[in-house]
């Protein structure tokens, strides 16, 4: 009966063993459709099948001009507050950030009210690319109240967290309400994430509060959905 | 505005908008020009905006007749160890229940792995589709080890809480669970059960329930649609 099984599935079988196995790793590049078609013996269309599906499921992800890369499911704690960076080092892997935009945002209303802010406060925003082993695997969209942190305009967040910072500052984040679901991402957010636009993501928003119940920060985290599992335990 | 783009800032005054003008889920929104003279902005930027609500769920595009409000997503709680029923009962949500199938079964790899037994082990799968306002929101499979709960299927599925059942009948308690959240693309099967359209992806609440002496009793596969729903956890930090 194996002879049946067509060649495409056991390339797919192998690749994700090869994962499982720890063989291949966040950020690893594959051989070319060529070079595997030849490795394995296996016409070029099984190939790109394999890697097609594979890429669908998340276990690779094709970018172009790059090649394709291996990519892990990543384990996130929804009950731990310490801040991407450190789910992604908790995964086995090395967090990166690139900041996209960052600075003072005034006349931005409807932010300031999410923030239980005054129409007149400035905010300070920060979007910035997440990645694990030089993937991207999320984009983080952050705003923070600049009164309560005068001094983050001289911080360098591709090297501090942001979550540390805040703690150093003597900001003790405490409450913090998560809201997760599934939106479409627009052009401009899927060019960083370097995937297609429209495609669907898991949206991260979340609201820091301190202990003295001042909101610290608002994020909306896009998240490559395929590749992250978010995890809370009930009592 | 600096250093933010103006689609973002739009987007979030038209969401003002439309909660200050209480437009109604399926009501019309101001036309594409009527919105760049209500704010002061140009079509294109408007357009723009409107694109980011509609990817955010917020509203939707009807060809030549415009842009309707969505329906608002609901919010299901991740905090409180609750039945759904209970859940949205408490939010005056009516919420109907079908009983999709009942099967007794074995060597299902990841139920068996989930509540850690063997997979020569005989489990309930229990299918339940919940309907919200005439909608389908999520499909609810439920994996039980089959000497817990006995002629279970001679109970009504559908009209009463399953953890209602588990208590009443098995005095079994439900206290606890281990809980994560994915997104999938869910099979053609799944999919025409939800009734979204083909590529679509939904979430996928895994939860393994565990009862006061921390055994592990159900672990349950819901599949539910992104654009109802939105889970929300709220954390306190225990060590301050």
């Amino acid at each position: 009966m194996e002879d049946h099984i067509p060649n495409y599935i056991r390339l797919m079988e192998r690749i994700k063993q090869k994962i499982e196995d720890g063989d291949y790793n966040t950020g690893d590049k594959i051989p070319s459709e060529r070079e595997i078609a030849a490795n394995y013996g296996i016409n070029r269309m099984a190939v790109k099948n394999a890697v097609g599906k594979l890429a669908k499921e998340g276990y690779l992800k094709s970018i172009q001009g790059k090649g394709t890369f291996v990519v892990k499911t990543m384990k996130r704690n929804l009950e731990t507050l310490t801040g991407l960076s450190v789910s992604i080092k908790d995964n086995g892997l090395v967090p990166s950030s690139k900041v996209i935009t960052k600075g003072i945002v005034e006349g931005f209303t409807e932010m300031n009210e999410k923030l239980g802010l005054g129409k007149e406060d400035k905010l300070y925003r920060l979007l910035h690319l997440r990645l694990a082993n030089g993937l991207p695997i999320a984009l983080e969209d952050t705003y923070i109240p600049f009164d309560l942190f005068p001094d983050i305009e001289q911080q360098n967040f591709e090297i501090v967290s942001l979550f540390e910072y805040m703690e150093n500052r003597g900001f003790t984040i405490t409450d913090s309400p998560q809201y997760l679901t599934i939106e479409k991402l627009n052009e401009r957010e899927s060019k960083y994430l370097e995937v297609k636009p429209n495609k669907s993501v898991l949206v991260f928003i979340y609201i820091h509060k301190d202990v003295n119940g001042r909101t610290v920060e608002y994020t909306k985290s896009y998240t490559l959905g395929e590749n992250t599992k978010f995890e809370v335990r009930l009592i | 505005m600096k250093n933010v783009t103006l689609d973002i800032v739009l987007a979030e005054k038209i969401k003002a908008y439309i909660a200050t003008h209480q437009l109604k889920e399926n009501e019309r929104i101001p036309s594409n020009r009527d919105l760049a003279k209500i704010f002061n902005v140009q079509r294109m930027t408007v357009t723009m905006a409107l694109n980011r609500l509609v990817n955010e769920g917020i509203i939707f595009s009807v060809p030549r007749k415009g842009y309707f409000v969505s329906e608002k997503k609901i919010i299901r709680d991740l905090v409180k160890f609750e039945s759904f029923s209970e859940m949205m009962k408490s939010k005056g949500l009516k919420v109907v229940t079908k009983l999709m199938s009942i099967e007794i079964q074995k060597g299902d790899k990841i139920a068996s792995a989930a509540l850690g037994i063997s997979e020569e082990t005989n489990i309930y799968k229990i299918r339940r589709l919940r309907i919200i306002s005439d909608h389908p929101f999520t499909l609810e499979t439920s994996y039980i080890p089959e000497k817990y709960v006995k002629g279970i299927e001679n109970h009504d599925l559908e009209g009463q809480s399953l953890y209602k059942l588990l208590e009443r009948i098995y005095g079994i308690v439900l206290c606890g669970a281990t809980q994560e959240i994915s997104m999938v693309t869910p099979v053609k099967e799944d999919r025409l059960l939800l009734d979204v359209s083909e590529g679509e992806e939904l979430l996928l609440l895994r939860s393994v329930a565990n009862d006061k002496n921390g055994k592990k009793i159900e672990y349950s596969e819901s599949l539910t649609r992104g654009d109802r729903c939105l889970f929300r956890n709220v954390l306190t930090r225990k060590e301050v």
